[in-house]
């Protein structure tokens, strides 16, 4: 783990983490039935009973017993999620005005934009929060006291990220755009279109493709055939009979 | 004109209910027919629609889309990946027909999931202990779910805990209310069978951590069972120190034994072991401890 505040040293070595690559494996962690079983079934057996600080096999303090069930083992649930999602967790800690003691949060996702860097003398991969050094001073105050606790880095060339929903994400994508497919060939299963083909007009038109479906970002295209000559009607009626009419 | 204008007449007549498709979700042409997952509770019965062509057109060969039939097979395997990539056996969470239960590889590597955690886990707590308090190198932390009812089970009946431990624990794991459960310690095993000493030892695998088998290890000596009576005192004690208290109590002399349980049920104690396992190591080890203590 390494705990190192954030710094605004701007250096060649250093390596800009997309937060839109973040906010995708977020997405695809939030949204699978998979993760949120397997996530539910790892924490109810690491943190179903809490987390308990001991000193020589004793309890440090019941206080710290309780503050430590109440907001510490949300915490720890928290960052195994952003462990799983992005390998790293960056967390602040501060200090609970009403009982003293310590309140750590996970910076939540996009809210800090990150670099990766290596050290040039211990030549150790790190992680602080990316601050431009030419943004104004309200940019520059953004700047956080950030922990973070590392499991796997970023690439430090392209800084993309090597963790566990990264290695499905592809296979998350395939699966959706096959579903994507499975619905579309199955709504046009369900209402079949009439084709038709002109009988003396053989000449293409790109004026002929009407689009009749568009559904997840795919769009389907009927071609009609129609000659020159109809009236608006003619080319409504077709319309109409192509993309709506079941039989 | 005339003749588009009739058929106009005609198509309208003849799909006057057309409007009953437009009310379909399943048929909508929009996005958001994912969202819209709830069909018509009555179809309503099918009435044929005719739909008259044109001169000019004839009708084209089409072909509909052919159905996947693999694309369940795809989702299983995406939620088997799913499940590894995040290091727990998808058996755990979605047994299907024709695979097993969850074997011992895939019980390890759910352990090994959590042993990896807990490590991680550790080390940030105590760091941030450390941060905040200072340096304290006796600083320690323990996961308490991570010990199962099975194991302390087991370790109740190997002798090394009270029943009031015993008892607290599964209160804290289980939420069940404590005035539901026995005050007085069952005169038999957990498992109700009885509770038998081992008089000779060396010919039974007794403690040891416990797997998810059902196997017991090594073989038991049944003639050198004696059926005696389960006189172990029960003290409060904490559920989150149940092993500790247990230790305690043996240091305190409380419990007057000189010779420890054997294993009520092979339901709580899985692990196999063969005879050499059992002649060395970790039983060697509790035994002596048992024997010290008792």
């Amino acid at each position: 783990m390494d705990a190192r505040f954030g710094s605004n040293q701007k250096d060649a070595s250093a390596c800009s983490i997309s937060s839109d690559q973040i906010d995708r494996l977020w997405a695809v962690y939030r949204s699978s039935a998979a993760f949120t079983a397997a996530q539910k079934l790892i924490k109810s057996r690491l943190l179903g009973m809490g987390i308990v600080y001991t000193r020589g096999n004793q309890l440090v303090d019941r206080r710290l017993y309780d503050h430590v069930q109440r907001f510490f083992v949300p915490f720890i649930s928290e960052v195994l999620d952003s462990i799983w999602v992005c390998g790293f967790a960056a967390y602040t800690l501060t200090t609970d005005h009403m009982t003293g003691l310590p309140m750590p949060t996970v910076v939540p996702p996009g809210h800090v934009q990150y670099e990766i860097y290596t050290d040039p003398l211990s030549c150790r991969q790190m992680l602080r929060q990316q601050v431009q050094p030419s943004g104004n001073k309200e940019q520059r105050n953004q700047k956080r006291s950030l922990f973070f606790v590392t499991k796997t880095f970023p690439d430090c060339k392209t800084g993309a990220i090597h963790s566990a929903v990264r290695s499905v994400y592809e296979t998350h994508l395939f699966s959706k755009r096959i579903e994507e497919t499975v619905v579309i060939g199955e709504r046009v299963r369900c209402q079949p279109p009439i084709v038709t083909t002109s009988k003396t007009d053989h000449q293409f038109d790109e004026r002929d493709l009407v689009i009749t479906r568009r559904s997840m970002g795919c769009e389907h295209t009927l071609q009609k055939k129609i000659s020159k000559s109809e009236t608006a009607s003619a080319w409504i009626f077709l319309r109409n009979r192509t993309s709506s009419w079941v039989v | 004109m005339d003749i588009f204008k009739e058929q106009d007449i005609l198509v309208g007549s003849l799909n006057a209910n057309k409007d009953r498709l437009a009310d379909d979700p399943l048929l909508q042409n929009d996005d958001s027919l994912c969202e819209q997952t709830i069909p018509a509770a009555q179809p309503q019965p099918y009435q044929p629609q005719f739909v008259p062509l044109p001169n000019d057109v004839t009708p084209a060969n089409f072909t509909l889309p052919q159905t996947r039939s693999d694309i369940l097979e795809i989702q299983d395997r995406l939620f088997r990946l799913s499940c590894v990539a995040l290091g727990c056996p998808p058996e755990l969470l979605l047994p299907s027909r024709g695979r097993s239960a969850a074997s011992d590889e895939q019980t390890m590597l759910l352990d090994y999931t959590l042993l990896e955690s807990r490590e991680l886990l550790e080390r940030l707590l105590i760091d941030m202990y450390s941060l905040f308090f200072g340096i304290d190198d006796n600083i320690g932390i323990t996961f308490p779910a991570l010990l199962r009812p099975t194991f302390m089970a087991g370790l109740y009946d190997a002798g090394m805990l009270t029943y009031d431990a015993y008892k607290n624990f599964i209160v804290e794991h289980s939420r069940i209310n404590i005035d539901s459960l026995e005050t007085e310690q069952p005169a038999s095993g957990l498992d109700g069978g009885p509770s038998t000493i081992h008089t000779s030892e060396g010919e039974h695998a007794v403690v040891g951590p416990k797997g998810n088998n059902g196997d017991v290890a090594g073989t038991a000596d049944n003639n050198a069972r004696t059926n005696v009576q389960n006189n172990r005192t029960t003290t409060s004690q904490d559920a989150q120190h149940a092993p500790e208290s247990a230790h305690q109590d043996s240091e305190n002399g409380t419990r007057n034994r000189k010779q420890y349980y054997s294993l009520p049920a092979e339901k709580y104690w899985g692990l196999k072991r063969s005879r050499s396992e059992d002649r060395t190591g970790e039983r060697r080890r509790l035994l002596h401890s048992l024997q010290r203590h008792t």
